[in-house]
């Protein structure tokens, strides 16, 4: 009786599972699968996964005056190779890159020093700059969206990389949870540090920073997937200047110069985009999941 | 190689004073061992001779001259910690040269890459791996020298602690505790290593424990604290036979002392558990008092008339010595004798024990604990 109960609970609990892991991945799916198929194929949903992919001709190259034998293709090289043709992609993917590089850099140089001062030095007012560090997780970046898009306009930087970066170069999420590991960090360590000759800059730098390497890996990871992914803020500060654009920025560019339903070369886009981000993870995986475990435990 | 003192060295956090007035007198070279029970004060006092902690009030002197505002690293110390605090991302011997590079290079020269431009880097490296190499030697760490900490048992850790203080020559080292972690029989084998290395090097040690008896075997002089107070500085017999505060008496020497309460009346003469004992007082005056006796001083006696007796609870044999537990009547104190194996064969538990001890051997501790300059007279 109790083995079949039992049972039973695991089944539940799997299905249950499953069935959010299938809502979470579909679209993944759907998107993956319209960068391999032809429109048609897409229109009138067959073709499974892939599509038949049997050799179509593209519209467009015909329309430019190409002989039609020229214009045929398979239906994922067309859709591919319009992702790339139709909008500078690769300009996009490279502002992304820049700027959540730029502000995952600039994020650490200061959230580290916070974080050590925050949990490992004593001073006056100590608890409440990091009861003020609590509040500040508590506003939402779009409440201070338009405050922060005036001051920019009026020192004159909207329309540049600094606009997309410097609103987001003070993470207090990235304080806190670096603070959060910090006082994991063994007081003895700093002192024999101390004792060593490090200067508190070095200590920070070059002991603090080495020991807390999952958990930079961990806000890394959030740090970088919320900045690339962003549409909101780019929007805001990036009216007109396509040469700036990041990538979800510019797929919304993308859909709005293709004509109406040209599904398959949008959906490679964004596969294209989606693609770093999820080798990232994959490859920073192990040590992504170390370090909220260890965040978390101590 | 210097000499320490501490002069009216007070510590309080907010209201909590933790430090009362310790005042120390360190000599160069000398091996001397802070002990107490836990959260008397030790480490406090070891941290504020490193300066990783200021003193409330008072002056610490290193060498003569006083270093109240002198940065840790300037005072030329070493310590080592009770975690021992390696840095856990450098192997041992990046371990080793990281106290030298600090010390000997100039900020320009430990610039990565760049540094190595600089044309005194070199000389100075191999000047700093040589020293590393000479104090691997010492402590046997050679083979370990690629690992990671991580990849250590305590006892490699804790050589290589000591290495890391070692290799900067220090004026003094302060240890914290450096065995606590280790298992009971390294630790005893690490009691040796480091009064060898400390007659080798001939540095001045200061050296906290919470075990007496670390503190007897190792020390020239050793500095019983308690609550915030330093009770007695001196050699280790000193403090074994002469304590002068029943709470260093009863923390020093294992087992404990055994106290019996007793009376001293307006003549002088003194009742301790019913029996009068031939101890002479100074000050005769009616108190109370405690006396102590070393369990090795308490000694078997059958039918003595003058003797104190109690009920065998226990027998605990080390083999080369016996204790016996007594019960004598009391609820908060139990006697402890120690006899020879063949003595102690006759008794069961649950005999009543006769037993005494010389006079001379009596320590007398007044109603405060503290200790009564008193004679006693003749061989019981
Ligand atoms: N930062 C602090 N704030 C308040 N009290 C403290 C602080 N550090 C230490 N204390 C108190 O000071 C007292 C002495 O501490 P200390 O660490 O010197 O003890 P210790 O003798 O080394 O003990 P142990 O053998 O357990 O290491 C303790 O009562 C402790 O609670
Ligand atoms: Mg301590």
């Amino acid at each position: 009786m109790e083995l079949k109960a039992s049972w039973l609970g695991e089944f539940f609990k799997h299905s249950v599972l499953i069935a959010g892991a299938i809502v979470v991945l579909l679209p993944f799916y759907l998107m993956l699968s319209y960068s391999l198929k032809s429109p048609s194929e897409i229109e009138t949903n067959t073709g499974g996964f892939t599509g038949a992919q049997q050799i179509m001709t593209d519209s467009r190259c015909v329309k430019a005056g190409n002989a039609e034998e020229d214009c045929l293709m398979r239906p994922i090289v067309y859709n591919y190779t319009a992702a790339f043709k139709e909008a500078p992609l690769v300009r996009y993917m490279l502002n992304g890159v820049f700027v959540t590089v730029s502000i995952f850099i600039i994020q650490v140089i200061v959230a580290l020093p916070c974080a050590y001062a925050l949990s490992k030095l004593k001073f006056w007012g100590r608890d409440v700059v990091f009861g003020l560090v609590i509040f500040c997780l508590l506003i939402p970046v779009h409440a201070i969206a338009l405050p922060l898009y005036i001051m920019l306009a009026k020192v004159g930087l909207t329309n540049s990389y600094a606009a997309l970066i410097i609103p987001w170069t003070i993470s207090v999420f990235g304080i806190f949870l670096m603070r959060q590991f910090f006082m994991t960090v063994p007081d003895d360590l700093i002192d024999a540090a101390r004792m060593d000759g490090m200067s508190e800059f070095s200590i920070v730098w070059q002991v603090m920073l080495p020991t807390a390497i999952p958990a930079l890996l961990a806000f890394g990871i959030f740090s970088v997937v919320a900045h690339w992914n962003d549409y909101y803020w780019p929007r805001v500060v990036i009216t007109g200047n396509k040469d700036l654009m990041t990538p979800p920025l510019g797929l919304r560019m993308f859909k709005s110069d293709m004509d109406g339903n040209e599904y398959g070369p949008m959906m490679a886009a964004t596969t294209v985009i989606v693609l770093p981000l999820v080798i990232i993870f994959l490859m920073a995986q192990r040590r992504f999941i170390e370090g909220i475990t260890m965040t978390g435990m101590k | 190689m210097a000499g320490i003192t501490l002069q009216g060295v007070t510590k309080a956090y907010g209201s909590q004073s933790v430090l009362n007035d310790i005042n120390l007198d360190i000599a160069d070279g000398e091996f001397l061992t802070l002990v107490g029970p836990s959260g008397c004060g030790k480490s406090t006092t070891l941290r504020i001779i490193a300066g990783l902690e200021t003193q409330s009030t008072g002056d610490v002197f290193i060498d003569g001259s006083i270093v109240n505002e002198t940065r840790p690293s300037k005072r030329d110390l070493a310590m080592v910690f009770q975690s021992y605090a390696l840095y856990p991302h450098l192997t041992v011997h990046q371990n080793l040269i990281t106290p030298l590079k600090l010390r000997d290079l100039t900020a320009l020269e430990r610039v990565p890459l760049f540094g190595h431009l600089m044309p005194e880097r070199g000389k100075k490296m191999s000047i700093i791996s040589s020293e590393v190499q000479k104090v691997a030697e010492i402590l046997k760490i050679e083979p370990l020298l690629d690992r990671k900490p991580g990849q250590l048992s305590g006892g490699q850790r804790q050589r290589v602690a000591l290495g890391r203080a070692m290799v900067r020559n220090p004026a003094a080292f302060l240890m914290d505790e450096p065995l606590s972690n280790l298992d009971a029989s390294l630790r005893v084998h690490m009691r040796a290593e480091l009064s060898e290395l400390h007659r080798e090097l001939k540095a001045t040690f200061i050296y906290v424990t919470h075990d007496q008896a670390e503190a007897l075997t190792m020390s020239d002089r050793i500095a019983v604290m308690m609550d915030g107070d330093l009770l007695q500085l001196g050699p280790p017999d000193e403090v074994y036979e002469d304590p002068t505060d029943i709470r260093v008496a009863e923390f020093i020497g294992s087992p404990k002392m055994n106290i019996l309460p007793a009376i001293c009346d307006e003549k002088g003469s003194i009742n301790c558990l019913g029996q009068k004992i031939k101890v002479a007082l100074k000050d005769k005056t009616k108190q109370s008092l405690s006396i102590g006796i070393r369990p090795e001083h308490l000694v078997l006696q059958s039918g003595a008339k003058s003797s104190f007796s109690g009920l065998l609870t226990y027998k605990e044999n080390l083999g080369s010595d016996v204790f016996l537990h007594l019960d004598i009547g009391l609820e908060t104190q139990k006697v402890v004798i120690r006899t020879d194996p063949q003595d102690a064969n006759s008794a069961k538990i649950g005999d009543k024990i006769s037993f005494g001890a010389s006079p001379n051997k009596y320590l007398v501790f007044d109603a405060n604990g503290k200790r009564i300059d008193a004679r006693g007279r003749g061989n019981s």
